[in-house]
């Protein structure tokens, strides 16, 4: 009787669906949010990064794993807590004709379903446009076999997967701002941020925060960097507030480059021709998500708006130290003038040479900008006082 | 200089803020030296791992005192320590008008002491070292557990590097091999020169410059050539790590607790020669007060500080601070997830700060 009551109960039960809290969810958590939420299902999110994530997924993996695949694992263990039906972990690979994600991406649904144990049954489509050639049609497959898992009914998997699209789109709209409000902030019209903390007579120092979006938006994993710079007095724009159409142009200015073709105005080259260059050089940034990094890096480099950059990697991450790569050359090539620094994270907690390092970033880039700098009164009565050191 | 600083006259100084512009052009030269340089004085303190330094400017940014102690991980007692010594030096009446707070240990020190400014070393060895020497383009500092390269150009400091997880291209890896050689380190750097053929050994980590350093003694390498082996092995680590892909040009200025190794001077000299980076010997500077130019450079952030808002009163607690009884406490905050390691500073019986929250809820 008991057993049928629990049945019964079961049954009604919305089916719970987990996300792990890390990765890709943090690209495409709207789409796949409403997704499931139209389906019917329930959906379950790990608890924001902490302290015991963090323990759990560096003891769970290999050291050679990047911080931010650690951290994944500890977000799946959590899950694993939480009475889920189902975990979604959709091995993605690409969604562009060339560009391809983070190659770790594909890898992570197999992975867990070889090393974790009572693990719920993995929904884990395979998506790949650029290798396998994937399009409109699998992806017609791949919601209705992830569709029928929760509802009978055609029609409502259909209007699942258009407002998960339209919810896409809107989030993404939402979370970039457009080209004149980023001319705005350049000029130091707005501010992005909340405002930062300032002694009377001093400007916000404005900085291009680059960075992965996973990274940026964990302040655990990101060591709760946006509220250290602005307690510095710091206004950030991150990579992902940059205006997407501004990105894709510096990015095929990049790749012109490399190809030795005109160096700027790329508008002005057909598409057709610029996409036969492009097809089949090796050279070509074919990391998706380090398009925006190396995109931002590009602008703010050669925009002397800013006052610097800096760009937060984690550890031993593949695409990154390509990515890092292209800034660092870019800025030699054209003898940038806009400070940039790169920190890499990794699973430590002590902040202290952390907070030493964005202080010592910030000092550097105030003395900088303002004229009336210390060292410089220190240079003009520096002649008086060597003497008197002797 | 120390004989005139028993006390600071405040009749002298009334007097010289009453005269005015012209009645101070009469007086002669210096006289006003002297008045100057006895009516303000500003106190730098820098914890770091390793050392604990303490410092005395007067208004002309001329180290007046200076303390060097060692930490041995105890911040709050070693300050303590310092401050008695300096009083010890300077006497009770002494009056110092602003303090800084600088090191590894900056938060705890600005607690302890009441700093009116705390900033990071960096900063502060940038603005110490501009006012030594002006010209200079490049800052090495080597300390016990930190080291650090700074890039100065016209003046400002440009770029920076520290070094990251390993403490192999600092003092701590001499401290090592000295130990392990039992020979004390302060006659390390000597018997360095003495050597004319260094022998190679691996640098990277103290572990494979142990076994490195046993494979050349039983081979019968003298000892003054590994000294002088392992002076170039830490030289060779700190240039390819700290200094990697830096632009090291001269006039150099090499300081931190390190700089007092006269091998490891000799080292740096000859491999920033071989690569083409300096072209005389005298492109390095050791300045005088190598040992304590963290503390300088805070004590001068002070000083700017305090000219430019003259109404500021120094939050300095006075030269009782060895005598008030501090304590730290540590406990785990169950709160949520996070277990953040929580710091609890105590003067006396009063929680004076609390700090290593995620949230902010334990900050008083």
């Amino acid at each position: 009787m008991r057993e049928k009551n629990i049945s019964k109960q079961y049954s009604k039960r919305k089916k719970r669906v987990g996300f792990p809290r890390a990765l890709l969810y943090y690209y495409f958590k709207a789409m796949w949010e409403s997704f499931f939420k139209a389906l019917g299902a329930e959906v379950v999110l790990s608890s924001p990064t902490n302290k015991i994530t963090k323990d759990r997924g560096v003891l769970e993996t290999l050291d050679d794993e990047c911080y931010s695949t650690k951290l994944f694992h500890g977000h799946v263990l959590d899950l694993l807590d939480k009475e889920i039906d189902y975990i979604f972990v959709p091995r993605f690979a690409s969604r562009k004709k060339r560009e391809v994600g983070c190659p770790k991406f594909v890898a992570l649904a197999d992975i867990l379903k070889y090393t974790k144990d009572n693990l719920p049954p993995i929904i884990g489509p395979h998506y790949s446009t650029s290798r396998e050639k994937h399009g409109f049609w699998r992806l017609v497959k791949i919601i209705f076999e992830i569709g029928f898992k929760f509802t009978k009914n055609p029609l409502r998997i259909i209007y699942a997967a258009l407002k998960a699209r339209k919810d896409h789109k809107t989030a993404m709209k939402n979370i970039s701002i457009d080209e004149e409000a980023l001319k705005k902030w350049e000029n130091s019209e707005i501010l992005l941020n909340d405002a930062p903390l300032i002694e009377d007579g001093e400007k916000p120092l404005k900085v291009a925060l680059i960075g992965h979006t996973y990274m940026l938006n964990d302040s655990f994993a990101s060591l709760g960097v946006r509220q250290k710079l602005q307690k510095l007095g710091v206004d950030v724009i991150t990579s992902e507030q940059m205006p997407r159409k501004l990105l894709e142009r510096q990015i095929l200015r990049l790749s012109m480059v490399n190809y030795g073709l005109e160096f700027s105005e790329p508008e002005k080259l057909p598409k057709k021709q610029l996409e036969k260059h492009l097809i089949g050089r090796n050279d070509y940034l074919y990391f998706e998500f380090e398009h925006e990094i190396v995109g931002t890096a590009m602008h703010f480099l050669e925009n002397k708006s800013i006052d610097g950059i800096l760009m937060l990697v984690n550890f031993i991450c593949g695409p990154v130290s390509v990515s890092m790569e292209y800034a660092k050359q870019y800025a030699k090539k054209i003898k940038s003038e806009t400070p940039i620094i790169i920190l890499s994270l990794d699973a430590h907690t002590g902040e202290a040479g952390f907070q030493t390092r964005l202080e010592a970033f910030s000092d550097i880039l105030r003395m900088k900008k303002s004229t009336e700098t210390i060292p410089k009164s220190v240079k003009m009565v520096s002649g008086s006082i060597i003497e008197s050191w002797s | 200089m120390t004989e005139n600083c028993d006390c600071p006259k405040k009749e002298g100084m009334t007097s010289i803020e009453t005269l005015s512009k012209e009645e101070i052009l009469e007086s002669t030269q210096e006289e006003i030296a002297l008045e100057v340089s006895s009516d303000k004085y500003y106190l730098g303190v820098d914890v770091g791992s390793i050392s604990t330094n303490l410092a005395i400017i007067d208004s002309q940014k001329n180290l007046v005192e200076s303390v060097y102690i060692r930490t041995e991980g105890r911040p709050i007692q070693s300050i303590q320590q310092g401050i008695t010594l300096l009083k010890e030096i300077v006497g009770e009446n002494f009056q110092i008008s602003g303090v800084g707070a600088t090191g590894s240990a900056r938060q705890l020190t600005g607690l302890v002491v009441g700093a009116d400014v705390v900033r990071n070393e960096i900063t502060a060895h940038s603005l110490a070292s501009l006012n030594e020497n002006s010209e200079i383009q490049t800052i090495i500092e080597i300390g016990g557990q930190d080291s650090k390269i700074i890039i100065i150009r016209n003046g400002l400091p440009v770029d920076f590097a520290m070094n990251t997880v390993c403490a192999a291209g600092t003092g701590s890896f001499l401290d090592q091999q000295a130990n392990r050689l039992e020979i004390p380190i302060e006659e390390f750097g000597d018997l360095a020169l003495k050597s004319n053929n260094a022998v190679a050994i691996a640098g990277r980590c103290t572990v494979f410059a142990e076994s490195d350093m046993i494979h050349k003694q039983q081979l019968g390498h003298s000892e003054e050539d590994i000294i002088r082996g392992l002076s170039e092995a830490l030289v060779r680590n700190y240039l390819n790590n700290v200094g990697k892909g830096k632009e090291i040009t001269g006039p150099i200025m090499f300081q931190g607790g390190v700089a007092a190794n006269v091998g490891i001077r000799d080292a740096l000299r000859r491999s920033l020669i071989k690569q083409n980076k300096i072209k005389h010997e005298d492109d390095i500077i050791v300045p005088e007060h190598y040992d304590v130019m963290g503390a300088i450079g805070v004590a001068i952030l002070v000083m700017n500080k305090i000219v430019k808002n003259p109404e500021i009163k120094t939050k300095f607690v006075g030269w009782q601070i060895p005598d008030i009884n501090y304590q730290t406490k540590g406990f785990e905050c169950k709160g949520c997830p996070n277990i953040c390691e929580i710091i609890e500073v105590l003067m006396g019986e009063k929680v004076i700060a609390r700090w290593g929250s995620k949230c902010g809820k334990w900050d008083v």
